[in-house]
């Protein structure tokens, strides 16, 4: 049996072999460049990447990054592809870009989404991007809106994700992250935004300067609506809140119903749905249950609540049904319906494996919506 | 035999369990097409390998003897050659365990780190645990499965919100031989059976009861693997490099922003685990074939031959093409099923003869 | 005397005549200053009566020696009627030994007792009457509870001895004395209850202690490295020292084994699991329902205080994506102002805690306070405004510090391992960290005492002893049932 002593000298030697392998080769935190914002635009050989990278400005009062400036620089490169202007940006900042934190993923009006995967093959590569970054589209150059330097939150990225979460939760528009968008092989719904035009002249004239004031986002940004991936439709918001319901991605809304002579504001909530998918005679039946929570602005008597219940359920059913049967007959399934079919009815999804958008276009749609009114 | 160096019923399973969860956790097998078919490969063949380590657990009933003692008391040659089987299984599946720790060590860390002297840290770890008791690797590999089951807890939970039972299908062309290469795949890498032979006899209780639980829990465990990763990523798993550090990443808490970093201390704390397990088989089988060796003499020629083995080709780049490559099912179908059901057939001692004293202190 | 041993006395006996008797004994202590010589007559038989300064009590001898004797001495006695008297006709002391081996005469001699050589007789009867200073019974120091008792262990070993059988009146207690140390003839006692403990167990520790050939025993910590196999290849001892007498007996209740040693107030239990180092007495006088919360924290305090410096280290380093966003914001922007990297940061600053902590032990109580206010406030505030370190770094040390006073009995431990996880973490990262895991739980999972692993009851895992780990068992059931750490 080995000394106790002796086979001390294991475990020193792997630490020194820690310690050799690694001295020097760790990247300090600071010498990081922290990227939370990437937008994506087509350029004449490739794309062009603007990004946002963080870059202190000082300190606030209690801690270390002044939340009341943007503290980000922008730095644009260009290439065949995303990854190599990612490498080109690398060289011209100086700094181990990082994108761990990579929070959003803009991309521009004239990118094609058609193969998602080789777009995004950076992403995928890349062990530090999160899968969960969220996916917004520009109503024209994803590079405008990365210019803009929002000082409302410590970085400008969190004010453009805070407002996407908040217009998602509120039913405004269909959230998307890179998750959705890949495995739903390109098909999908995400918000789309706009830089107002005064702050589209302020931010050419910007320093590059973090140290400058920023800017609000409500006098910068604006949600346009919900993109459509495939077809680059812009879906207005009570189409988007259709669609956030038949994804399943609604939380709350707001609806106005006219009750007799006067308007009912109602907040909506508690809203979820269930699908299901049936061969009927031959034909494949997509059944949505809809069911949700209305509270009035207004105290309703029983009758004015029904009134209310069947306002409420009637619009939304007619707005679900035309925006589905729109959106499948144009073989733009956003709603998840090939992912349904094909765990229901593989046989079938295999034998129109080639031409899905018959098979999608053949769907007949029916939504229930259940209103309960509090 | 003294009870003091019999290995628990309870860690023999976590031993095993081990062994197979780094597989795992490492890689999804090139072949798989759909998540759901090879949920239900993983379940056929798991029913499939409840069949394969029979001929093992009723050797042991019978003579409660390993397949090395009990080659031994038919003749001495057998013994040889059963051991010099077992050691090449044990070395080569040491060979691909160090060389995919460091590849994937070097692909999950940012700061490049020598592949030498990743394969040298993971060695000599393997060594310091493989030196000792197999009682001592038991409890090693206790607590590697709690860590593991933590770690998939809190990713399961951070997850939750993602699941999609819909990304459960059957769309695939093929689905029959979807579910068979499946079964296949999750063969091959189940050396655990092969391990299972090799320290069957020398648990504290019963075989048959202790096979049947390490099947169920590691039928449940990798289907749940499997499950979550489809549920949560659905096709993106087929086209990510390691699905579960993928679905790590996405795993979002209250604390932490992803589990990666969670899920990379499970990983390598179960592979440390894995290779002290083979190191220290490996080195029992050499202490056999060349009785004079010391224990730790034993251990350290057991584990510098597959790093050495290992070391070029993580040098020069071409471990991809081992990974890439199917593992057959041949030798753990040999080791764990011909060869038990020839000894079983052949060995004509009673169950009371004394058992091979050569043996008794060397697991 | 060549060597300052008995060896050279030993196998003699005392001489028949008196005065034979008391050079032999004088000479044998080199006609040490301390040894008090009174002799005393009764009528043609002379006694002698040996004692060394300090060691026997002067007020015990008056009363139960000189008076005795003096009141015998009225009439003429032979030596055979003193003899008789010393060792039946007398109750001078409850420790009454007679012996003629010179060797046995000196230890007792040093040991406190009163020998009394008498003309004629070559037995010397000793009296136990010690008198020599000691320590009372007082607070314990380093295992402070809320709700247990208020005793401790001092130097003295009957004391001890006392302390643990007025808390366990049970015939089944069981005590075996034994010298170690061939200068110091230290007395060292084994405790133990029949039936609990392992046979087994006990005559292996039994024969440790008796091969032990160091000099002197001047601590428990002395024992410790014969009594523990991996003492010396384990960080963790499966030897624990208490102060408290109520936690030795709940030892001794679970089939422990106690060493104590004259002239330590540590008491050493053995053997014990990892899982002891997070009980305190003050478990078994709460509610179960707090127990457990305490445990818990101190499991956490424990993880934290090796870990998290290591943790951070590694993270900020090497995995900066776990951390929520506006926290990494804040901690890019702290690391930004300093000039080393964080690894010499954290490294340099546990080096700096360590030196105030050692600096503040070592100094008189009215003065050690001062070394934490200049420490904490002073050093470590101009630390951070010097731009030196940065404040989330501090934050870390500062929760570390303090976790790792929750447990006394693995400081030493803790200081140790936290090192070596801030250099596993801050140059190697997760992997540095997962290998020095590793090696740790492979350390923890390799010592065992007297056929119990460490690591029980978690592995093996023991499912009845599991309840007194993250929790406190109902004593309704520890009525019916009782669990030892050799129950399989």
């Amino acid at each position: 049996m080995q000394s106790g002593k002796h086979i001390l000298l294991i475990p020193t030697a792997v630490l020194a072999c820690i310690m050799c392998s690694s001295f020097g080769r760790s990247i300090s935190i600071d010498r990081r460049g922290l990227v939370h914002a990437i937008g994506i635009d087509t350029a004449e050989h490739g794309y062009k990447v603007t990004m946002q990278i963080f870059q202190p400005t000082g300190g606030g009062a209690d801690t270390a990054v002044d939340s009341t400036k943007p503290n980000i620089t922008v730095a644009v490169s260009e290439g065949r592809t995303v990854g190599e202007a990612i490498s080109a940006a690398r060289s011209s900042t100086g700094k181990e870009l990082f994108f761990g934190h990579l929070q959003l993923i803009c991309i521009g009006r004239d990118v094609s989404l058609a193969d998602p995967y080789a777009l995004f093959a950076f992403a995928l590569g890349d062990k530090n991007i999160s899968p969960a970054a969220e996916l917004c589209m520009a109503e024209n150059t994803a590079s405008e809106l990365m210019e803009i330097r929002l000082s409302e939150e410590e970085i400008s990225s969190e004010a453009l994700s805070g407002v996407l979460k908040l217009s998602g939760e509120y039913t405004e528009t269909v959230s998307c992250d890179l998750i959705t968008l890949l495995t739903s092989d390109g098909h999908a719904a995400m918000p789309m935004l706009t830089a107002l035009s005064e702050e589209k002249q302020n931010s050419s004239k910007q320093k590059e300067d973090s140290g400058d004031s920023g800017t609000e986002v409500s006098r910068s940004i604006k949600l346009k609506g919900t993109a459509v991936t495939e077809s680059s439709d812009v879906l207005d918001r009570q189409q988007a809140t259709a669609a956030a319901m038949l994804c399943g991605k609604a939380d709350k809304a707001c609806v106005v119903s006219k009750i007799g002579n006067f308007s009912v504001t109602s907040s909506l909530e508690d809203i979820s749905a269930h699908r299901t998918i049936d061969l009927n005679n031959g034909r494949l039946l997509l059944t949505n249950r809809i069911t949700l929570t209305a509270r009035p602005d207004r105290q309703l008597d029983s009758r004015e609540s029904d009134a209310l219940a069947q306002a409420i359920s009637a619009r939304f059913r007619n707005e679900c049904d035309r925006l589905q049967t729109e959106m499948l007959s144009r073989g733009e399934d956003i709603f998840g319906i090939s992912q349904l079919i094909k765990h229901k009815f593989p046989e079938l999804w295999l034998k129109n494996a080639d031409n899905t958008d018959t098979l999608l276009a053949a769907v007949s749609v029916h939504t229930d919506v259940l209103v309960k009114v509090d | 035999m003294n009870n003091q160096s019999r290995l628990s019923s309870a860690a023999l399973i976590c031993m095993l369990l081990s062994a197979r969860i780094f597989a795992v956790l490492t890689f999804f097998p090139r072949s798989t097409e759909s998540g759901f078919a090879s949920i239900i490969g993983i379940l056929l063949s798991t029913a499939v390998q409840g069949l394969l380590i029979f001929p093992v657990v009723r050797l042991v009933k019978k003579t409660h003897t390993d397949p090395l003692s009990a080659s031994h008391n038919i003749s001495s040659p057998l013994e040889k050659a059963v051991t010099a089987a077992f050691l090449l299984f044990f070395l080569y599946d040491a060979f691909l365990d160090i060389g995919s720790m460091a590849y994937f060590t070097d692909y999950f860390f940012s700061v490049n780190m020598p592949r030498a002297l990743t394969v040298a840290c993971c060695l000599l770890t393997a060594l310091y645990a493989a030196r000792l008791d197999s009682p001592v690797i038991g409890r090693l590999a206790q607590l590697s499965i709690i860590l593991t089951c933590l770690m998939l807890l809190t990713v399961a939970a951070g997850s939750a919100e993602r699941i999609d039972v819909t990304r459960f299908d059957l769309a695939i062309p093929h689905v029959g031989k979807a579910i068979f290469h499946a079964a296949l795949a999750d063969t091959g890498r189940c050396e655990c059976l092969v391990i299972f032979s090799f320290y069957a006899a020398h648990t504290n209780g019963d075989a048959a009861v202790t096979a049947r639980r390490f099947l169920i829990a590691k039928g449940t465990i990798i289907c749940t693997i499997f499950a979550l990763v489809t549920a949560v990523l659905g096709s993106l798993s087929l086209n990510t490099p390691l699905p579960v550090f993928t679905l790590a990443a996405t795993s979002e808490n209250l604390i932490t922003e992803r589990c990666d970093a969670l899920f990379l201390l499970a990983w390598i704390f179960t592979g440390l685990v894995k290779l002290a397990n083979l190191l220290h088989c490996a080195a029992i089988c050499i202490r056999r074939l060349f009785p004079k060796s010391t224990h730790f003499a034993s251990v350290m020629s057991a584990g510098i031959l597959p790093a050495a083995a290992a070391l070029p080709l993580l040098l020069i780049y071409k471990w991809e093409s081992i990974i890439c490559s199917e593992r057959s099912i041949v030798p753990i179908i040999v080791l764990t099923f011909i060869l038990p059901l020839i000894l079983l057939r052949t060995d004509t001692r009673s169950a009371d003869a004394p058992s091979d004293p050569s043996v008794q202190n060397s697991v | 005397m060549n060597a300052p041993y008995f060896d050279n006395i030993s196998n003699l006996t005392i001489p028949t005549r008196l005065s034979d008797a008391v050079r032999l004994l004088t000479a044998a202590s080199g006609n040490t200053a301390d040894l008090n010589n009174i002799s005393l007559s009764f009528g043609k038989t002379s006694c002698t009566v040996l004692s060394v300064e300090g060691m026997a009590s002067i007020q015990l001898m008056a009363e139960l020696i000189f008076q005795p004797l003096n009141e015998f001495a009225a009439v003429p006695r032979t030596s055979e009627e003193v003899k008789n008297f010393l060792t039946k006709g007398s109750i001078m002391s409850a420790d009454r030994q007679l012996t003629s081996d010179a060797k046995t005469v000196l230890e007792l001699l040093y040991s406190g007792f009163a020998v009394i050589l008498t003309d004629g007789c070559s037995d010397a009867v000793c009296f136990g009457i010690q008198g020599f200073e000691k320590r009372s019974v007082s607070l314990p120091e380093t295992e402070q509870t809320v709700g247990g008792s208020r005793d401790s262990f001092n130097e003295a070993l009957r004391v001890n001895m006392s302390l643990v059988r007025r808390r366990l009146k049970t015939p089944a207690l069981r005590f075996q004395l034994m010298q170690v140390g061939k200068l110091s003839r230290t007395d060292v006692s084994l405790a133990y209850i029949e039936g609990r403990c392992k046979p087994e167990s006990v005559d292996i520790t039994s024969q440790k202690l008796r091969s032990i050939k160091l000099d002197t025993i001047l601590n428990s910590g002395y024992l410790m490295t014969f009594l523990d196999h991996s003492y010396s290849s384990s960080i963790f001892s499966a030897v624990m020292v208490t102060e408290r007498p109520d936690v030795a007996c709940a030892a001794l209740n679970e089939g422990k084994i106690l060493v104590m040693t004259d002239g330590s107030p540590g008491c050493m239990i053995l053997p014990t699991v990892f899982a002891d180092n997070f009980r305190t007495m003050d478990d078994y006088c709460e509610k179960p329902y707090f127990t457990a919360f305490s445990r818990l924290i101190k499991y956490l305090a424990f993880l934290l205080a090796v870990m998290l410096p290591g943790l951070y280290a590694a993270l900020v380093t090497f995995h900066p994506e776990v951390f929520p966003l506006k926290l990494l914001l804040n901690l890019a922007a702290s690391e930004e102002a300093t000039p080393y990297p964080l690894v010499v940061e954290m490294a340099l600053l546990m080096v700096l805690f360590e030196i105030m902590r050692e600096a503040g032990v070592r100094l008189p109580k009215a003065v050690g306070g001062a070394v934490s206010i200049v420490g904490g406030l002073i050093i470590g505030d101009a630390a951070v405004k010097s731009g030196i370190v940065s404040q989330p770094l501090l934050i870390v040390v500062g929760i570390t510090a303090t976790a790792s006073f929750v447990l006394p009995s693995l400081y030493p431990a803790i200081s140790v391992l936290r090192i070596i996880f801030i250099l596993a973490g801050g140059l190697g990262g997760i992997y540095g960290l997962a290998l020095a895991t590793c090696l740790l739980a492979v350390n923890i999972a390799s010592a065992d005492l007297c056929g119990t692993p460490y690591t029980s009851p978690i592995s093996p895992l023991k499912a009845h002893a599991l309840r007194d780990l993250f929790t406190r068992a109902d004593f309704h059931d520890l009525q019916y049932t009782h669990t030892t750490i050799s129950d399989d």
